[in-house]
């Protein structure tokens, strides 16, 4: 057998498996000259540019086979922070368990340049055309820049200002402002990616961070142990993008608290937000409106057919916003994505219907849902940051806080 | 400029497909094949779902439109009841309706939620309707019953739902994917970020419900298997890329024979692929229009597809006065979506 390692393996899948001819480390090497652990981080090669059109990064049987050389935009930094070495000596400079790294194994970003060329490599090369986005810069890690906005969501709120008599140049202005804000959080962002203080799931302190609502709310329940992601600090964005509790006046009251925030347009990101704020305030009601983008006036259609009836071709008159008669007056929320109203126990069968069906075929455990509870509590966390923080001698990259020392520790 | 308006057909409908008619008056939010018959329903931004007969006779296919709901706002989705009878629509009114189309019944809303609803699926075992919606909320519903049977809190908007009973797959904004086992519903079975690093735009779930496919706007898809010992079987590939323009998958659906699926992006692309042999089988010509939305029929003769504006632009690039928004229909051919065999590379 080769004695070179198996890059496909070392990207998660080989499809030789044992039959392969190159090598396959099961677990940590023990003669291994550079001391790699077991933990070995290796970056997702998803930006090669090599002939393969399609990336696939785990097979080179199948789109085309690429040349076993040292690809650009590899990784190939090291744990112990040693330069990358070339092809031939390369090999064990991307030294990884196999399979490990396509699961969530622990990300603790422990070479921050590194990870830091991987995001300025994904905003130069691997920018989707859809600005409105959340971003993660570790496959099957949390993102690093949150507040998510669809195609449908924006287009459901232009419609909605369109019934409602704003005109076209308005909603345009607005989504661009909402736009230029999302571009310069992401600039932000990769200018200073491990701004702001330890995040509470990987803090050895058990620090509450900066955070307006329980942790368990925005991050999930895989090992999440990301040293210096601003993981907390990006709330203020997620709710600009979504509340996830209770009412949207609630949030913007602590938003104030917020000091550690890496958005330096952060009004601007609420302006253009679900949320209820801003400059144009989408939500304030919904009243009945004419069509604002008037082409054809809205034509009544049957609702219902008594039967499989052939409709004449012009019965489907092409209508531009908001055909519909008119509209429903809103129950009880203005916000057009809609807030949950909380609820103690969302998830108590309200009927009799019986759940209690053991779980057959799944073989790993059933993960607990930790959202239930949360959600539901607005924490204003009158003392950010853990004190301890500033008790230790040297700071880690992430960890260092953003705010002044309280009086105590000048 | 004698045959501009042709080639301007031309760029429309690259693929020759065959369109349905009438065509909807805005951009369609969804299409869904009847389980059982060549029934074609399509919800559109309009804010009617219309529905049509398909016939098929060898590679000639017709489209008669049978009928017609309204909401009161935009449309987003859909669902087939599992016995072909009845249709579920949901969108911006944040009601989802159940149309008895087949007996020629009257729509009665069935399901409310607190913001739009933009996922719905029917959930055979249980007899169950699941909408997902954008109040962060997943709920079942007995369409007997007012209140829905369960409310699942998610961790964030729903943005994409997938049944294969009893695996359901629910993609949430900020990159969450939740797997949920039916069969023990109020438990999240596995919470996941999504292996791609943008936003989730589709998810679909394998037939054989060993895993996942996740379409993301970064012209990428993820295939995930669920389970930890076939975890090196995961893998992402890039699609739907013009030069350095990244476009969005929009669409995920696999042929109900053959296991191979297809995807459609913003770049107004379709394109059919194997995910065990990796390979892509066939890239279709572009159509000038985005497509949002595709389905197969129940038994994978029928692709259909929308080309229409997705407001993957904004709003600056709607012109409710010109825009169209076409329905077409493909024929797929056997070495489209057939499976293939992995290429040899001749290492041994």
């Amino acid at each position: 057998m080769r004695k070179e390692l198996c890059r496909n393996f070392q990207r998660g899948s080989c499809r030789y498996g044992e039959n392969c001819r190159f090598l396959h480390p099961q677990q940590a090497k023990p003669n291994n000259p550079f001391g790699f652990g077991s933990q070995q981080q290796q970056q997702q090669p998803q930006q090669q540019k090599s002939s393969n059109p399609f990336g696939f990064v785990v097979q080179s049987g199948g789109a085309s086979s690429r040349p076993n050389q040292f690809q650009p935009f590899e990784n190939t930094w090291s744990r112990t922070g040693s330069t990358p070495s070339a092809a031939g000596g390369g090999a064990s400079a991307q030294q990884t368990t196999g399979g490990k790294q396509t699961q969530s194994t622990d990300h603790k970003c422990t070479d921050p340049a590194a990870c830091k060329r991987v995001m300025q490599d994904d905003f130069k090369n691997e920018r989707p055309m859809w600005k409105l986005t959340c971003y993660g810069h570790w496959k099957y890690f949390p993102c690093d820049v949150t507040g998510d906005i669809s195609y449908e969501e924006l287009r459901a709120l232009a419609y909605d200002e369109a019934k409602r008599g704003i005109p076209l140049q308005s909603i345009v202005e607005r989504e661009r402002n909402l736009q230029n804000s999302k571009i310069a959080e992401f600039e932000n962002f990769l200018r200073n990616p491990y701004k702001g203080s330890v995040t509470a799931n990987q803090s050895p302190f058990a620090a509450p961070t900066p955070s307006i609502f329980p942790p368990t709310n925005q991050i999930n329940s895989s090992p999440p142990a990301f040293a210096g992601f601003n993981q907390q600090a990006a709330f203020p964005n997620t709710n600009a993008g979504g509340l996830s509790s209770s009412g949207p006046l609630n949030a913007f009251a602590s938003f104030s608290h917020q000091s550690n925030n890496q958005q330096t347009t952060f009004p601007n990101t609420n302006a253009g937000g679900v949320s209820s704020s801003g400059p144009s305030n989408a939500f304030a009601s919904f009243n009945k409106q004419p069509n604002a983008f008037g082409v054809n006036t809205p034509q009544p259609i049957p609702t219902g057919p008594s039967g499989f009836q052939t409709h004449p071709s012009v019965a489907f008159k092409p209508a531009s916003f908001g055909p519909g008669p008119g509209l429903p007056t809103t129950p009880q929320n203005n916000n057009i994505f809609g807030r949950p109203t909380p609820t103690p126990a969302p998830n108590t069968s309200q009927t009799a219907f019986n759940f209690n069906v053991p779980v057959a075929s799944f073989t790993a455990p059933a993960v607990d849902t930790t959202n239930t509870s949360s959600g539901t509590e607005l924490q204003i966390q009158g003392d950010p940051v853990d004190s301890s923080i500033w008790l230790k001698e040297k700071w880690n990259p992430g960890e260092i806080p953003e705010q002044a020392p309280p009086d105590a520790f000048v | 400029m004698a045959t501009f308006g042709a080639a301007a057909n031309a760029n429309s409908n690259p693929n020759k497909s065959y369109e349905v008619t009438p065509s909807p008056g805005d951009s369609i939010s969804s299409l869904s094949f009847s389980p059982r018959a060549d029934i074609l329903v399509a919800t559109s931004w309009d804010n009617h779902v219309r529905c049509w007969e398909i016939s098929r006779s060898g590679t000639s296919i017709a489209s008669a439109p049978k009928a017609s709901i309204s909401h009161d706002q935009p449309v987003l989705c859909s669902a087939w009841k599992d016995d072909g009878t009845t249709v579920f629509s949901g969108g911006c009114d944040k009601q989802a309706k159940m149309w008895p189309l087949l007996s020629g019944g009257q729509p009665v809303t069935v399901a409310m939620h607190e913001g739009p609803i933009v996922a719905m699926a029917w959930i055979p075992g249980m007899n169950l309707l699941a909408t997902g919606s954008w109040d962060r909320t997943l709920k079942y519903w007995d369409t007997r019953q007012q209140n829905p049977v369960h409310t699942q809190q998610l961790p964030d908007k729903c943005y994409a739902l997938s049944v294969k009973h009893p695996l359901m797959v629910v993609g949430t904004a900020d990159r969450n994917l939740i797997v949920f086992n039916l069969q023990n519903p109020q438990t999240e079975f596995k919470r996941i970020q999504s292996p791609l690093k943008y936003q989730t735009r589709c998810v679909t779930a394998f037939p054989d419900q060993q895993g996942f496919l996740v379409g993301s706007i970064e012209g990428r898809v993820g295939v995930h298997h669920l389970d930890d010992s076939q975890q090196t079987k995961n893998f992402t590939f890039k699609c739907h890329r013009d030069g350095n323009e990244i476009y969005s998958v929009n669409s995920l659906n696999f042929h109900p024979v053959h296991g191979t699926f297809a995807t459609a992006g913003s770049d107004g692309a379709f394109n059919f692929w194997d995910k065990d042999s990796k390979q892509r089988l066939k890239a279709m010509a572009r159509c000038n229009q985005p497509i949002p939305c595709s389905s197969f029929n129940h038994d994978g003769s029928i692709y259909a597809y929308a080309a229409c504006y997705d407001w993957s632009k904004g709003a600056e690039n709607h012109n409710p006065a010109t825009a169209k928004s076409s329905i077409f229909l493909h024929l797929p051919q056997e070495n489209e979506v057939k499976a293939k065999p992995r290429v040899a590379t001749g290492r041994k």
